[in-house]
């Protein structure tokens, strides 16, 4: 008998171990914040005083707690935590089609009724921005930061090999002809992660049909193997036959990529602004940005582009008043500029902008920025995981040398198979 | 003895070529790894081959500091330790129980566990991750370890079941006339003399948990309740370029799996091929 | 006696505890996996019952046919390896070879190291810029056969292959090596005075005696190959454009990352049924002298 009860106390004790472990009280003082960043990402100190300011001097008493995830990681790690309604009480979110299933599921807070109340907040956003994030005409989300993709290039580089920036195609692919046959790496390219590729191809097809055709593909008007898709699959390809990106491009990371422009390997570099950052810390005076020349002359300045970082409240929050005032204090003039300055983010805010304050780079971009004809939201951002990121992979395999045209129409395929699955 | 042959000394050589080459071929890359952990990146790429110019800590420390690891690997002691208590002291008791106790259902039962032998844990990974969710016990220990126990039974039965059903009767029936109730029986006649296969099942449990990625990488979301495997996967992300440090963080994983290799390589060996060999 | 090994209430208290945890996190999810597979669902809105939609789709997915075609190149791979080869440097060990113990411990090592650091580890050694593998072929003078291997779609699976077959090899081997020692040294010394030589005494004597070992071997080594996550997770993710996805890399995709998670049990009872016909295929192939599966 006692043998049992010794049993019986050694089960329960075992058991009482493993559940008492899960035992983390998270008090009503904390917010948990999920952004995205790495160790690499010269914003994270500035993301950590702002967090740090706002520990400090909010109302409601609160202390926000942020955990930084890789861009792949965060994307499974918040679908995860979605699925099993264990949000954190704020996250980094992108736009559009990533956001909808987790507003369908009823996880996202509704925030129309904050932006209404302060009309002020509201009507500070850049046009076009809250609707990115608008489901049902309701506010999901809060735009923090927009970006697009730009050419950025290494003005020393330019120099020493006496090329300049380029107005149009032709002239873009003289300069990168120019380069190579001086020995240097004009383009990197990252292959290893298929988006790169993909905003370099959806960039093209922006200079050959303007905004044109991405709506007509959203509108269902128009089909993913559309010529003009093949035809900047195939333009990219010849760039890679030509030698304009570097060698092995095609299984480099993205992080091994940047760093290669940065340590001035490279002369140019197409990638969203929120590199920004990295370029003017490791370039600096050298840094510099121009848009990717067009295909065709009348669709100059569309890039693609929308929000680089919006931010929503999980539904189940217990404190959606603090993590609204984070919102506000994050999109406040004061924090903007900040990021602006400091970390070179363009802000989602309409800004009076101080020109002196600016780097050279930025500079650049912000000319750029204000000079756009239309912005095309990147593929993945639209679509989701499922056409996005098959329209991604879609580019990586043209450039892995499958045929543009079946590779389209096998993307098109795709596109039908999902419609019921 | 016969003297040996030219022809037999021709393959003698080759026997040893061949077995020389492949112990260098599963030792050089961990070697390779432990001289690059101390080199700098730059050093990395200029000089992947030779020594490291001088030792540099900074890697580890950096790994250790920035990167967590010995949480993780706090957190990995405390999942496999748990799981593999728990999974050792039920299935023994249930192997004792199909073996030597009369009932019906017996032999059915051994089946029914034995037939989670066959069943891959992808089988159950969305109804688990479901239920955790439901119960509120996602990020939390217990949901790896639970069906970690779960899963550990179907092994561990069929080895303990194989060993304990050749124990001589003439034990229990001694221990019963000296008054022994059946728990007294299990306790101090059984366990001690089936020490040699429990370690078996702990040692292939043990290293069976402390190895899995699946199960802790979805239900473990929160970085303070990660394991190491799961751990290394985030470092990946968070360092990408800073090799020497992922580096690092790898060496620092493996060292105890090769210490504790090094000592325990008899039970190991035994108890990892004891599933296939029967124990 | 009988009242004491047959009472109801002590088998009770031995079998139920692990009994109800293996049937509420075991049985009972597999049964729920089947439900969910077939449905639509992601978890966070109402699922939709849509019959065998799922699996229909899974037919016509080229990625997950190409996953699947992926893990059958993976049992392939994981049998060369691990019968033939793994045979031969168990047979040479069991050959009286000095350092024997040592061999066998070393080769042994790579199985009990954890998937993600050994994945990391052949990550870095694969890397096109430092990596040794590069560095090797232009230390041999072929420079020209350089790539970035993980990278490219023709060489990302065929490199993960090869790390499962150095991983696992020394543990079949030892497998097998362990059904070897069990044979009786009176058949090869009987073999020896008729004069069968090492090859004919292996064809005879060792093949056919460590056959049931066998069979239990190539069902581990089958439904191993058909579970492999860890390694393809660590060092491509299934990339580049899925070329390495293997069943359980595209189940974790589909479930975890676009929340299709009716789809994603839909794998999992693939995956489910094909271990349960390997396990039925190698008693076909090997005979059915042990029914211990």
């Amino acid at each position: 008998m006692k043998r049992k009860m010794f049993l019986a106390g050694t089960a329960a004790a075992l058991i009482s171990g493993m559940f008492g472990m899960q035992a983390f009280a998270k008090s009503d003082n904390t917010i948990t914040l999920m952004l995205m960043g790495t160790e690499a990402d010269a914003f994270v100190d500035d993301y950590n005083e702002i967090i740090d300011q706002f520990n400090q001097n909010n109302e409601y008493g609160v202390t926000v707690e942020a955990e930084y995830y890789e861009n792949e990681q965060l994307k499974t790690k918040l679908a995860t935590l979605m699925a099993a309604n264990n949000a954190p009480d704020v996250f980094f979110t992108y736009e559009l089609a990533y956001l909808e299933p987790f507003v369908n599921g009823g996880k996202v807070a509704d925030l129309t009724s904050y932006l209404e109340d302060d009309a002020e907040w509201k009507d500070s956003f850049a046009e076009g921005t809250l609707e990115l994030l608008m489901f049902d005409e309701k506010n999901y989300a809060i735009p923090t930061q927009v970006s697009l993709c730009v050419m950025f290039y290494n003005k020393e580089i330019f120099e020493e090999n006496n090329v300049e920036v380029p107005t149009t195609y032709d002239e873009f692919l003289q300069v990168c002809e120019a380069l190579k046959n001086n020995g240097v790496v004009p383009m990197a390219m990252s292959g290893a992660d298929a988006w790169i590729p993909a905003q370099f191809v959806q960039q093209i097809a922006c200079g050959m049909s303007g905004t044109e055709l991405f709506y007509d593909i959203v509108d269902g008007k128009e089909k993913w193997n559309n010529e003009i898709h093949v035809k900047a699959a195939e333009e990219v390809v010849k760039m890679a036959d030509a030698g304009y990106f570097q060698d092995g491009y095609i299984g480099m990371s993205p992080e091994e990529t940047t760093d290669m422009f940065l340590n001035g390997k490279a002369a140019m570099y197409f990638q969203g602004t929120w590199d920004a950052a990295n370029v003017t810390e490791r370039l600096g005076e050298a840094g510099g940005a121009f848009v990717m020349p067009a295909y065709d002359p009348q669709y100059e300045n569309v890039s693609v582009g929308s929000l680089s970082t919006s931010f929503a409240v999980a539904e189940k929050c217990e404190n959606k008043d603090a993590a609204v005032a984070l919102l506000k204090y994050w999109t406040s003039p004061e924090v903007q500029e900040k990021l602006l300055y400091g970390s070179e983010k363009i802000p989602a805010i309409n800004l009076e902008i101080d020109e002196n304050k600016l780097s050279v780079l930025m500079r650049d971009i912000m000319n750029i920025c204000n000079t756009q004809n239309g912005l095309t939201p990147w593929w993945d951002r639209q679509y989701g995981a499922e056409e996005g990121t098959e329209f991604n992979n879609t580019c990586v395999a043209v450039l892995g040398g499958e045929d543009a045209q079946e590779a389209f129409d096998a993307l098109q395929q795709y596109s039908e198979d999902m419609a019921d699955r | 003895m016969m003297k040996k042959s030219v022809k037999e000394n021709i393959l003698t050589a080759v026997k040893y070529i061949v077995l020389i080459g492949f112990a260098a071929l599963c030792l050089f890359p961990m070697v390779w790894l432990f001289l690059s952990s101390f080199k700098s990146n730059t050093e990395l790429f200029e000089n992947p081959w030779g020594l490291p110019a001088a030792m540099q800590f900074d890697n580890y420390i950096q790994a250790i500091v920035e990167g967590k690891i010995f949480l993780y690997f706090g957190n990995s002691v405390i999942i496999a330790f748990t799981t593999v208590v728990v999974a050792v002291i039920l299935s023994s008791m249930v192997s004792y129980a199909i073996t030597r106790m009369d009932w019906k259902l017996s032999r059915m039962t051994l089946n029914i566990f034995l037939l989670g032998m066959m069943i891959p844990v992808y089988a159950m990974i969305v109804p688990l991750f479901t239920m955790f969710s439901k119960t509120g016990l996602l990020n939390t220990h217990a949901a790896v370890i639970l069906p970690q126990i779960a899963v550990s039974f179907p092994m561990a039965i069929f080895i303990l079941t194989g060993f304990m059903g050749s124990i001589p009767r003439e034990l229990e029936e001694a221990a019963v006339i000296d008054g022994c109730s059946i728990y007294q029986i299990f306790f101090k006649v059984i366990v001690p003399i089936s020490k040699s296969s429990l370690v078996t099942v702990a040692v292939v449990n043990f290293i069976n948990v402390w190895n899995d990625l699946l199960l802790p990488q979805i239900f473990l979301t929160d970085s303070s309740k990660m394991t190491l495997p799961v751990g290394l996967t985030e470092f990946q992300g968070q360092y990408a370029t800073n090799y020497v440090v992922e580096i690092a963080a790898v060496i620092i994983t493996i060292i105890p799996s090769i210490i504790v290799y090094i000592w325990l390589h008899r039970n190991i060996m035994e108890g990892m091929v004891a599933g296939a060999v029967k124990g | 006696m009988k009242k004491i090994f047959g009472n109801k209430k002590s088998i009770a208290v031995f079998v139920l505890p692990a009994f109800i945890i293996y049937s509420v996190f075991v049985l009972f999810p597999i049964g729920y996996n089947i439900y969910v597979s077939l449905l639509r669902t992601d978890l966070m809105s109402p699922g939709r019952f849509i019959g065998l939609k799922n699996y229909e789709n899974l037919l016509k997915d080229k990625v997950f046919v190409k996953a699947l075609g992926n893990n059958v190149l993976m049992v392939i791979g994981s049998l060369i390896a691990h019968l033939p080869l793994a045979l031969l440097f168990g047979n040479i060990l069991f050959q009286k070879v000095k350092g024997s113990h040592f061999f066998q411990t070393v080769f042994f090592l790579p199985s009990v190291i954890c998937g993600v650091a050994v994945g990391m580890t052949w990550t870095f050694i694969y890397n096109s810029e430092f990596g040794l593998l590069n560095k090797i072929l232009s230390a041999i003078g072929r420079g020209d056969l350089q790539s970035a291997w993980l990278a490219d779609k023709n060489t990302a699976l065929l490199c993960i292959v090869f790390v499962v077959m150095w991983q696992f090899v020394g543990y079949h081997m030892v497998i097998q090596l362990a059904a070897m020692k069990n044979i009786s040294p009176s058949y090869y010394e009987a073999a020896e005075i008729d004069g069968a030589g090492k090859w004919k005494q292996f064809t005879s004597i060792t093949l056919p005696l460590i056959k049931p070992i066998l069979k239990v071997d190539a069902v581990l080594i089958i439904t191993g190959a058909l579970k492999y996550y860890d390694l393809v997770a660590v060092m491509t993710g299934g990339g580049p454009n899925h070329a390495s996805e293997l069943m359980s890399t595209y189940m974790f995709y589909q479930g975890f990352r676009t929340l299709k998670y009716g789809y994603s049990a839909a794998i999992g009872v693939v995956l489910l049924l094909l271990c349960i016909c390997s396990v039925a295929l190698s008693n076909f192939v090997f005979g059915k002298e042990q029914a211990d599966y």
